[in-house]
């Protein structure tokens, strides 16, 4: 089959028909496209080395030296170890970075730093951040910046060890949540006391709706067990009933009221 | 040292500060006797915890960028920890002191943490305090009989502006004025009876908000509270010598200027 | 060309200090008979650096990172745990009324309270003058702020004219952060309605109205600031030392900018 070329030489037929003024305006996506053309080599390379490991992955396993199940030594590859190799050149190698690893550790160890918002839209673009100190002017402090840190720890200190480096960072980390968690407790308070009004949070107004039903609740309760009491020490059955349902029905008369809230 | 403080300073012993402002913190014609005598009682009490330390006033200001560093207070914390829980003790020769800073607050470390932390945080004038519950004469019968019940904690408190550590019956007050304000307003609607709009909305509702409760149950008022050291943290402090952005840097220095000595020996007997 | 637009997108999320024209000017010789140099690089060159800088910090990475300090106030007005943002963001924005206002006059001559001011002023201050008004605007300071805050004139949604002390970082913009009382110590009836009242306000949209015939939308506040005076120690304590605070003010209003004034008064 014809390899389809038409739709690669996208860039080369518009710039004739511009030229020939077969299209009067340049398209929109012209510039863009023009500057990162599609690529026009539709034959599979091997990729031979690992650019994480930097190894090459053409050499067999030697699992020579290693004994089996059975208890005895492999002297040569079976067919399927020639196979699965062979099907790995093509395949793109697996890229481990030692970020990934401080970042899921962090996480795992910090699982509710996951649950402060974080917007998504990306405002600046400028990523080269001076790590010499955690906190940036640019970047809220996150566990991104204890990656980070750590990383600049482990290439600018002399003698330092990965879990040395963490440790520095996250420890770091702490004492500036402290700060910002008690300057935002000691704020809230000083604005009370010099008279600022706030909106109910939605926690209080669901304590106000909860407590109301409570004392609902309660007048209900006391009245019960009065009842409850005279019942107990009057046990004439002859009369009990009817009280009881209308106990019942003051019940399902309040109940509508409850669930209104 | 730390600080040449121009701001004149009565000879008026610090008793009778003490007793304008319990006597008269709720009067509101008052008030400025009482401001001016908390405010001078705070800043005696602060001055008097200080007795000075070795390290020199900042030559060159900070700059922006020292916003970006990890607050002073709070760096090298493993060095720090011992070296701050051994300086106490041996300031103090009070054993009992640093055993009740560690059951209040965890650690020496976390103390100061808090302590200091809290102080920064200030934005106008204030004090931050660490102040003793001690409980109240019909309560010290019970604990006499039981003395584990002794043990109470300390506390890191602050004030703003004139607030003074020995008012805390701001919820008497309010309730008060509640109070004058309700039958202020009955007394209105009787007048203006005929004025069909006007509805009855009583200001003080039986039912307490979760602001009215959150402050009863903050404030024991029954207990007594001594306060046992105090840093003031308005910028009249610091403005002058540590500059814009120097906040940090003067807290630092009166940390290490503070004098445990003075502080554990104003922990109350009944707690020890 | 890609990397100034480049580096405007970034910046645009960095508070930074409002340009002034002749701020080398200013730097060297300050504000005369208001500021000196120093006083002046301590108010505006350093402080404002610190609350801008503060405020970056505290709202990078959230919502709020692409507004203006003014925005950013009345967003984070209603909640009680913005404190923080909202005291650095009133800050920047009521420090920037305030040197505005106190700005050297460009022309010098007609450097004068308008007609409509003072004819304002007349009206809604018991016939009082403008210099009885500076009287009484000392007097208020002097009393009704113990620590820092600021001094506003402000003009209401239906024109009146209005006094307000602001404890800290209070804004003139909206009732309910407008600080204007000092809990810490003793207060009387009439402030504790004024609290009680706010309360109800937020609450049920009931209570009165700042402004009369404006019961229908009581959670809105339409207050604008005309003449703004800094009362933080940042402002006057370097030149005017501890007990110079009366002169400060004094100063400050015998000697406002009245083409900035007098714009910002509704016309």
């Amino acid at each position: 089959m014809k390899i389809q070329t038409n739709a690669v030489n996208l860039v080369e037929r518009t710039s004739a028909y511009l030229s020939s003024g077969l299209l009067q305006n340049t398209p929109a996506w012209y510039d863009v496209v023009a500057s990162i053309p599609p690529t026009k080599k539709f034959t599979r390379e091997p990729k031979i080395t690992n650019p994480t490991t930097g190894r090459n992955k053409t050499f067999f396993k030697d699992d020579r030296i290693r004994v089996n199940n059975k208890g005895l030594y492999k002297t040569r590859m079976n067919q399927m170890d020639r196979k699965d190799s062979a099907n790995n050149l093509y395949k793109p190698p697996k890229l481990i970075y030692l970020e990934d690893r401080l970042r899921s550790l962090f996480f795992e160890q910090h699982p509710w730093e996951l649950s402060r918002p974080k917007i998504l839209i990306e405002n600046s673009l400028e990523e080269n951040f001076d790590w010499s100190h955690i906190q940036q002017w640019e970047k809220q402090l996150d566990g991104e910046s204890v990656v980070q840190r750590t990383l600049y720890l482990l290439k600018n200190e002399p003698g330092i060890n990965m879990l040395q480096a963490y440790n520095k960072a996250r420890f770091e980390f702490y004492r500036l949540r402290i700060q910002q968690d008690i300057s935002q407790q000691v704020a809230q308070e000083e604005a009370e006391m010099f008279g600022s009004i706030f909106r109910q949070t939605s926690f209080e107004h669901g304590i106000e709706k909860e407590q109301k039903v409570i004392e609902q609740w309660k007048k209900k309760a006391i009245q019960e067990t009065q009842l409850m009491e005279v019942r107990s020490s009057n046990p004439s059955d002859s009369w009990a009933a009817p009280e009881e349902q209308d106990l019942e029905e003051d019940f399902t008369e309040g109940e509508p009221e409850i669930l209104d809230i | 040292m730390l600080n040449n403080f121009t701001r004149s300073q009565g000879n008026t012993n610090d008793n009778n500060y003490l007793s304008l402002i319990q006597q008269f913190s709720n009067t509101v014609t008052k008030r400025d006797v009482v401001n001016y005598a908390s405010l001078l009682y705070n800043l005696n009490f602060a001055f008097s915890s200080l007795k000075g330390c070795d390290r020199e006033l900042p030559k060159i200001l900070r700059g922006s960028e020292s916003l970006l560093q990890i607050p002073d207070f709070s760096q090298d914390m493993d060095v720090a920890h011992s070296k701050n829980s051994n300086n106490i003790l041996s300031q103090t020769n009070n054993d009992t002191f640093c055993k009740i800073l560690e059951s209040s607050f965890g650690s020496i470390e976390e103390f100061k943490t808090l302590f200091m932390n809290s102080c920064s945080a200030i934005s106008g004038d204030g004090f931050t305090w660490l102040i003793a519950k001690r409980n109240s004469s019909n309560m010290m019968m019970e604990s006499l009989t039981n003395s584990k019940n002794n043990l109470d904690k300390l506390f890191v408190l602050n004030t703003y502006n004139a607030g003074s550590p020995y008012i805390n019956d701001r919820l008497e007050m309010m309730k008060m004025l509640a109070n004058k304000a309700n039958k202020m307003q009955e007394g209105k609607m009787e007048m203006e009876t005929d004025d069909v709009n006007s509805e009855k909305v009583p200001i003080f509702e039986g039912m307490m908000s979760v602001e009215e409760a959150r402050e009863t149950h903050s404030v024991d008022v029954k207990a007594q509270y001594v306060p046992l050291l105090a840093i003031d943290g308005s910028p009249k402090s610091w403005l002058m010598d540590y500059g814009v952005f120097g906040k940090e840097q003067y807290l630092n220095h009166v940390w290490d200027s503070i004098d445990w000595y003075v502080v554990a020996n104003r922990l109350p007997k009944s707690v020890e | 060309m890609l990397r100034m637009s480049r580096s405007i997108i970034t910046r645009r999320s960095i508070h930074t200090i409002p340009k002034l024209n002749n701020i080398t000017q200013l730097q060297t010789v300050g504000i005369p008979q208001i500021l000196s140099a120093k006083g002046f690089n301590i108010i505006w060159t350093q402080t404002q650096d610190y609350l801008c800088k503060k405020l970056t910090m505290n709202t990078m990475g959230t919502e709020m990172e692409s507004n203006y300090p003014f925005h950013i106030v009345l967003k984070t007005s209603k909640d009680p745990m913005m404190s923080h943002v909202f005291n650095y963001a009133s800050g920047v924005h009521n420090n920037h009324l305030f040197i505005e206002n106190i700005l050297p006059s460009a022309t010098g001559k007609d450097n004068v309270p308008s007609k409509m001011f003072l004819n304002r002023v007349k009206e809604y201050f018991d016939g009082k003058t403008w210099e009885e008004l500076k009287e009484l605007m000392i007097q208020e300071a002097m009393t009704r702020c113990l620590g820092q805050g600021w001094l506003f004139l402000v003009e209401r949604a239906n024109k009146r004219l209005d006094l307000m002390v602001l404890q800290n970082n209070g804004t003139p913009y909206y009732f309910g952060k407008n600080q204007q009382l000092d809990l810490n110590s003793a207060i009387n009836l009439d402030e504790f309605n004024q609290l009680h009242d706010m309360k109800r306000r937020l609450k049920k949209g009931k209570g009165s109205p700042v402004v009369e015939g404006q019961e229908h939308d009581n959670n809105k506040d339409w207050t604008v600031p005309i003449i703004c005076v800094n009362l933080w120690d940042h402002a006057y304590l370097n030149d005017y030392g501890f007990l110079g605070k009366k002169d400060y003010i004094k100063n400050v209003l015998d000697n406002l900018n009245w083409a900035v004034i007098n714009n910002r008064l509704y016309s």
